[in-house]
């Protein structure tokens, strides 16, 4: 069977770009971190390619939605770092979505088994 | 780090990016106000991690470039392209440059200076030590281990605390050696661009740039992880100070008390001398022994330094500080190798044996001898070969320890394997013989004597690649006369210093002949009889060589020593000269003793056998007083408060100065007649006093109290040597242990009742009841005790009839020397005419023996075979 490499490939993006905005909240769910770290966290995770080129767009988007919150704090070791945290309103959104996704993936499994026709 | 700044085409570059696409992310939701301020911190970010202190334009173009490929559809090359960030791409290519760099100046470059100053001392012959000591070359390796980690761990982004500790540690250790070379930065440029090896002055200073680029990488990943720890450069600096301070210690030590040495105060000299003691490592003392010390400071910024302690300075404190001789005690691998590459020898040709020589050994000794026991003496021959496995050729020279009364009879050189005999001329006529071949790199030896029972002998060239020299000595002795004459007994000669090296497994084999009974004191040998001839054969290692159960040999005369007895001999020299030779009671010496005690630290291990026999001879004989020569000055002790004296109350300290306590004891032997002075001394390397003194004391005295020299310990007398021509100084035959000889040498010189020697006269008729004797010996030992006889007259007709009887007999004394040279000419243009073969002392050689019994059993086998038939017809 010839499998479409880019084709994967392509999907493989558009899904884990879907799914950002939520690696993006757990990952500051139990940490704060400022944007260069958040990339660098997320990036060292396999398989993801993750760049500051949709990272600080989508902190932008949360911090104007209230998901997130900034604090300003200083750095001994260069510039002053900008660090985000969840709103309590995050972290409400945050459990719902956790939520969805896993009844999601449930529900990926029961459309594989077939089990509702 | 401080935030890095930016330049102003990156700060437009982004803001330009930022007004382009302020609409669109407004569009979707996002503050465009608020992705400049992340995208800033996070170029910020990045230029920290990568240690760059500007942002550029090309920085910005980068990550933006990436951003722009993110917004585009992603391939799996963009997913590559998205991998490397625009700083990653700018890092590699800096680090491939930078780890090149790094890879040969800060890691081969430091490893290849210190191999090339191990292997050539190059800087600390011309300039000074930069690896004095192990630890330093540790610690400078610390630069390339260093870099080495650092750069494994950059490569890995991960660092620990050690690793940045050893950055910083490092980093100082650069920064002060750097700080050393920098004077001669431009010698260094000059040398690569010359020789190529000035890369080794340079290798601190880009040892250091090394680290410091590493430094700013470390820094960078240490803060990227808040477990890390980074310290400063400036505590990198304390450590690498704290560090070499420690390793350093003792030449620091050494520099500070050589100093207080040279101050006016003796008090600040004696504590320098204190301090010098304490000092752990006396390897910088010793290597100045032997090559000058240069000023530190000039040494550290002036590459013409001048001396600022001559060598034999320096000796002369080594020897006041620790007892021994630098010279002779085991030089190191770094003092070899220099005084090799540069074909050192200070002593070449001159009157001292000096220190060793490199790659220079005894190859081969034996000892061939016959012990003439009724005539009371002992010729044998030392041929000892030299082997020079150097690249050059090398003088070999040896002080001897003749056995008591031993005069050096004959000497063979051979060249091209032919043996040559010497010529018997003045000292000075010899010595300048010598001198002057050795100049023009031909075959000479000498042979002088060194003080009483001692020679020197001096041989060159030992050619290099391992060619032997070889050289026979030919000794006649008196026996020493034992036991009332029940025992006769014969010191083996022994080598008491040397310039050269002798494998400890090395035998001398010895072979003795003899009609009496032979024995070496408690020890097995091997032992033949041929006929009525006893022959001895012992093959003794030379780490035995010095003990005293080797030392004697013991000789059973086939019946007691007849008191009585006369033996005439005729001289074959002089047709007219009959010596009569006849065991007498030796008469007294002295009727008072001064004792000199030298309390020098190689002669704290006797100080237990000193103090009893000094106590027992103190209450036993008449010692006038005790003088002791301290490091700190001389103490007398009088006669009044010797029964209360306490040896082990005195400190055995350093290498004290003989001469001024000799003086003293000559003052106070003045005082009574007949008063001899017994000198007990270790060796004597250096001379700590000038010798001017004691001779005017003797140019100008009219008593000569004779000093009697008994050794303490082996080495050389520097003391005896330099005085030799005063004639004052007497030897006291040392046959057994310490405490024996010691009890002996107070008997030998006031109780003479117990002691028997031999007299030899020159008579003009042999009285009725005199054996005949033919040995030749006799007249020689005759000859050479006139010639001391007439040495004590200090009279220039006496010193001329000496110098006769020394040609005519052929013996080596303090005013004649034999020298071996190679051609007749050379004998000619020195005036000396070698002496004929038919004139020297033989001994049958155990081959020619062993030849001769072979033919005999092959005549009388053939004879009663008759093989011999068809001869009988004639």
């Amino acid at each position: 069977m010839v499998v479409h490499k880019d084709f994967i490939d392509n999907w493989i993006t558009q899904v884990r770009k879907g799914l950002l905005t939520l690696m993006v909240l757990n990952a500051l769910s139990k940490k704060r971190r400022y944007g260069y770290e958040l990339s660098k966290y997320l990036s060292a995770f396999p398989g993801m390619h993750v760049n500051e080129a949709t990272i600080y767009p989508l902190l932008s988007r949360l911090k104007l939605q209230k998901i997130l919150k900034t604090t300003l704090i200083e750095s001994s070791e260069g510039p002053a770092r900008k660090y985000y945290t969840l709103t309590a309103k995050g972290e409400k959104n945050l459990k719902l979505m956790n939520q969805e996704f896993i009844m999601l993936t449930q529900l990926m499994d029961t459309i594989g088994t077939g089990a509702i026709k | 780090m401080n935030k890095p700044s930016w330049t102003d085409a990156a700060k437009l570059h982004l803001d330009q990016y930022i007004e382009d696409h302020a609409q669109t992310w407004n569009k979707t939701g996002a503050n465009a106000q608020d992705i400049k301020e992340d995208l800033r911190s996070h170029i910020e970010e990045k230029a920290i991690e990568y240690g760059m202190p500007n942002i550029t334009k090309d920085n910005v173009e980068q990550v933006l470039r990436n951003w722009s490929v993110l917004d585009s559809s992603v391939t799996e090359t963009d997913k590559e392209l998205m991998s490397q960030d625009a700083f990653q791409t700018k890092k590699d290519k800096t680090f491939s440059f930078n780890n090149l760099f790094i890879y040969i100046f800060g890691i081969a470059l430091p490893i290849i200076a210190v191999i090339v100053e191990l292997s050539t001392s190059i800087c600390s012959e011309v300039l000074f030590d930069p690896l004095p000591t192990i630890p330093h070359v540790l610690i400078y390796l610390l630069i390339p281990v260093s870099n080495i980690i650092s750069i494994r761990a950059c490569t890995k982004g991960k660092t620990n605390n050690w690793i940045n500790w050893l950055n910083v540690m490092a980093f100082g250790v650069s920064v002060f050696y750097g700080l050393i070379f920098l004077p001669l930065l431009p010698l260094g440029i000059i040398g690569i661009l010359f020789l190529g090896i000035g890369l080794c002055g340079l290798s601190p200073l880009l040892g250091l740039i090394s680290l410091w680029t590493l430094n700013k990488r470390l820094r960078s990943i240490a803060t990227s992880k808040t477990e890390n720890v980074y310290p400063s450069k400036i505590k990198g600096l304390l450590l690498a100070a704290c560090i070499l301070i420690l390793a350093s210690f003792s030449l620091i030590l050494t520099h500070i008390g050589l100093g207080m040495t040279k101050q006016e105060s003796s008090v600040i000299k004696k504590n320098g001398l204190n301090l010098l003691s304490l000092v752990p490592n006396k390897k910088h003392l010793k290597y100045w022994c032997y090559f000058p010390k240069k000023d530190i400071r000039q040494g550290l910024f002036a590459s013409n330094a001048q001396t600022d302690f001559p060598t034999r300075k320096i000796q002369k404190i080594y020897y006041q500080v620790t007892g021994r001789s630098c010279l002779q005690t085991k030089p190191s691998n770094q003092i070899l190798r220099r005084a090799e590459n540069w074909r050192w020898d200070p002593d070449l040709g001159g009157d001292d044996v000096g220190g060793k020589v490199n790659k220079l050994s005894l190859s081969a000794s034996r000892m061939d001898g016959v012990v003439q026991a009724q005539e009371g003496l002992a010729y044998f021959e030392w041929t000892m070969k030299f082997q020079n496995f150097a690249s050059f050729n090398q003088e070999a020279r040896a002080e001897i320890q003749l056995p008591p009364g031993g005069v050096v009879s004959r000497l063979t050189l051979w060249i091209e394997g032919e043996p040559r005999e010497a010529a018997f001329g003045s000292r000075s006529k010899t010595k300048g013989a010598y001198k002057s071949i050795v100049q023009r790199q031909q075959d000479p030896v000498l042979v002088t004597t060194r003080g009483p029972d001692k020679i020197q002998v001096q041989l060159f060239p030992v050619l290099p690649g391992g060619k032997e020299m070889k050289v026979r000595i030919g000794i006649t002795a008196p026996l020493w006369i034992d036991n009332q004459g029940e025992e006769l007994k014969l010191r083996l000669p022994k080598m008491i210093q040397r310039n050269f090296d002798i494998d400890q497994k090395l035998n001398h084999h010895v072979w003795m002949e003899s009609k009496s009974k032979l024995s070496l004191a408690e020890n097995e040998l091997s032992k033949s009889l041929d006929g009525d001839i006893e022959k001895l054969k012992i093959s003794i290692p030379q780490k035995n060589m010095i003990q005293s159960k080797y030392a004697s040999l013991v000789i059973e005369p086939q019946t007691s020593t007849d008191l009585e007895e006369i033996i005439v001999v005729q001289s074959t020299k002089t047709p007219t000269l009959k010596i009569a030779q006849k065991i007498k009671r030796k008469p007294s010496h002295v009727d008072h003793l001064v004792v000199v005690l030298d309390t020098s630290v190689s002669n704290q291990k006797f100080h237990h056998t000193l103090s009893t026999v000094l106590k027992k001879s103190i209450s036993t004989f008449n010692i006038t007083s005790l003088v002791l020569s301290g490091r700190e000055g001389v103490e007398v002790i009088q006669q009044d408060d010797l029964s209360r004296f306490e040896l082990a109350k005195h400190d055995f300290k350093g290498g004290t100065d003989n001469i001024t306590a000799l003086l003293k004891a000559m003052d106070m032997a003045t005082l009574q007649p007949n008063t001899g002075i017994l000198w007990l001394h270790g060796p004597q390397p250096v001379l700590l006093s000038d010798t001017e003194l004691f001779l005017q004391w003797v140019a100008r005295s009219k008593i000569h109290p004779l000093i009697y020299a008994f050794s303490l310990g082996q080495g050389s007398n520097k003391v005896i040597q330099k005085l030799e021509s005063t004639h004052i100084f007497q030897s006291i035959p040392q046959l057994g242990t310490l405490e024996t000889d010691l009890t002996m040498a107070f008997e030998y010189l006031m109780k003479p009742d117990q002691v028997y020697q031999y007299s030899r006269k020159a008579i003009t008729h042999a009285p009725s009841n005199a054996v005949t004797s033919n040995s030749q010996h006799v007249v020689r030992l005759w000859a050479f005790n006139r010639i001391q006889e007439l040495l004590q007259d200090r009279t220039e007709k006496s010193k001329t009839q000496a110098l006769k009887l020394a040609m005519t007999h052929q013996l080596v004394t303090p005013i004649s020397g034999a020298v071996v040279l190679e051609t007749q000419a050379q004998y000619k243009a020195n005036d000396l005419e070698p002496v004929e073969a038919g004139t020297v002392p033989t001994i049958p050689e155990p081959e020619m023996w062993i030849m001769l019994m072979i033919l005999l059993i092959l005549a009388l086998l053939g004879y009663r075979r008759g093989w011999l038939q068809p001869f009988k017809q004639f």
